[in-house]
């Protein structure tokens, strides 16, 4: 019992990182691409099907007084149309269906992964990646197909002196090319370190009351903390993405009017 | 006479409860800070970083190490600096006109 026990604190002590280890579920070899379905894949499935299936009830029986769920559905639109309107303009709204999948998924992803050995896929800094050069591949393609060559302009703002405008060229360049950069690296370190904080913190719960010592005393202490944790953790899930959602529509913008 | 007491009185509490939600809103906008906080560190490291990787990416080409790592360093730098300053004011700007404005509700 005792030696059960060890092994469990053992494993929850001094591996907070075993969480994030991707396994396959299903082995798929095509072509010599490894593309397996793994763990991550599978909570992405079950995050975007748990959003279809959700709206779906909500939009079933549309009334004019809404019931609960017909609720929520109007107040995720409320929020995120009004974040693209005052963004954008209303012009803007044509971006607002990818807007709206982009922050529904993240959000899907983040409040999946608080579920107690549920995987968090935006751990995962490859898959923010994917979804921040997906922004910046739609920032670059829309804002040249809708301005021409106009759209350089995001790289000569207005009202700097001609002299110094080759160095703010440079600067504009360096932060446009860090963009998916830390769009990507936000989303994954708030997510990585929350998780780890969360479970180090748990971990210290064993691990103290285990001594059997006067340190034994504390572990209600990091309990407290541990409940603090998972509270602020629940607000960072929202939080990120909600950031990720609005500078995808500040990025969108310089699309729609580059060089202001 | 007792007409324009009473628009006196709609007046006063008209600006009372216009003040109440300009509270409500203040403390909403901070709650945001969090976000913005953590938006300006991104931003600022994620600068550096891509500054400094083209910088080497580009003595690599032309073998001119270390002077491009330098130079590029130093202006993603400045480039992080810059992208922080923005959203600081853009948080600022936000605050400061919190009436009527809808984008005041974003805080960012």
């Amino acid at each position: 019992m005792l030696e059960m026990i060890n092994v469990m604190i053992n494993q929850v002590a001094t591996d907070p990182i075993h969480q994030f280890k991707l396994s396959k579920i299903v082995d798929w070899q095509i072509g010599g691409v490894d593309l397996s379905f793994t763990n991550s894949a599978l909570f992405m499935a079950i995050g975007v099907g748990l959003a279809i299936v959700l709206f779906m009830m909500a939009t079933s029986k549309i009334e004019t007084v809404p019931g609960r769920s017909q609720s929520i559905a109007e107040i995720a639109y409320g929020f995120v149309a009004g974040m693209v309107r005052d963004m954008m303009g209303e012009e803007g709204m044509r971006f607002f269906p990818f807007v709206f999948s982009l922050f529904v998924f993240i959000f899907f992803a983040n409040m999946l992964g608080m579920f107690p050995y549920f995987f968090t896929t935006t751990s995962h800094i490859i898959v923010n990646f994917a979804l921040a050069m997906l922004v910046m591949a739609i920032v670059i393609g829309y804002g040249f197909y809708k301005n021409g060559f106009k759209f350089l302009k995001i790289f000569f703002p207005s009202g700097v002196p001609a002299a110094l405008s080759p160095l703010v060229a440079l600067i504009e360049f360096i932060s446009f090319l860090s963009r998916p950069i830390s769009l990507s690296v936000r989303l994954f370190a708030n997510m990585l370190a929350g998780h780890i904080m969360l479970k180090v913190f748990a971990g210290f719960v064993f691990s103290l009351a285990a001594t059997g010592s006067a340190l034994a005393i504390i572990a209600p202490v990091a309990l407290a903390g541990t409940v603090a944790v998972v509270a602020l953790e629940f607000l960072v899930a929202f939080l990120q993405a909600y950031v990720f959602a609005i500078l995808t529509c500040v990025y969108l913008n310089d699309a729609l009017h580059p060089g202001h | 006479m007792a007409e324009d007491d009473l628009g006196k009185k709609i007046a006063a509490a008209q600006k009372a409860h216009e003040q109440s939600r300009n509270v409500g809103r203040r403390k909403d906008v901070s709650g945001r800070g969090m976000g913005v906080g953590m938006r300006m560190a991104s931003e600022f490291v994620a600068s550096i970083f891509v500054g400094a990787a083209l910088g080497w990416g580009l003595d690599l080409v032309f073998h001119t190490s270390p002077w491009m790592l330098i130079v590029w360093f130093l202006l993603g730098f400045a480039t992080g600096i810059v992208n922080v300053v923005r959203v600081a004011k853009d948080f600022q700007s936000d605050t400061n006109d919190g009436q009527g404005d809808d984008r005041s509700e974003q805080g960012l």
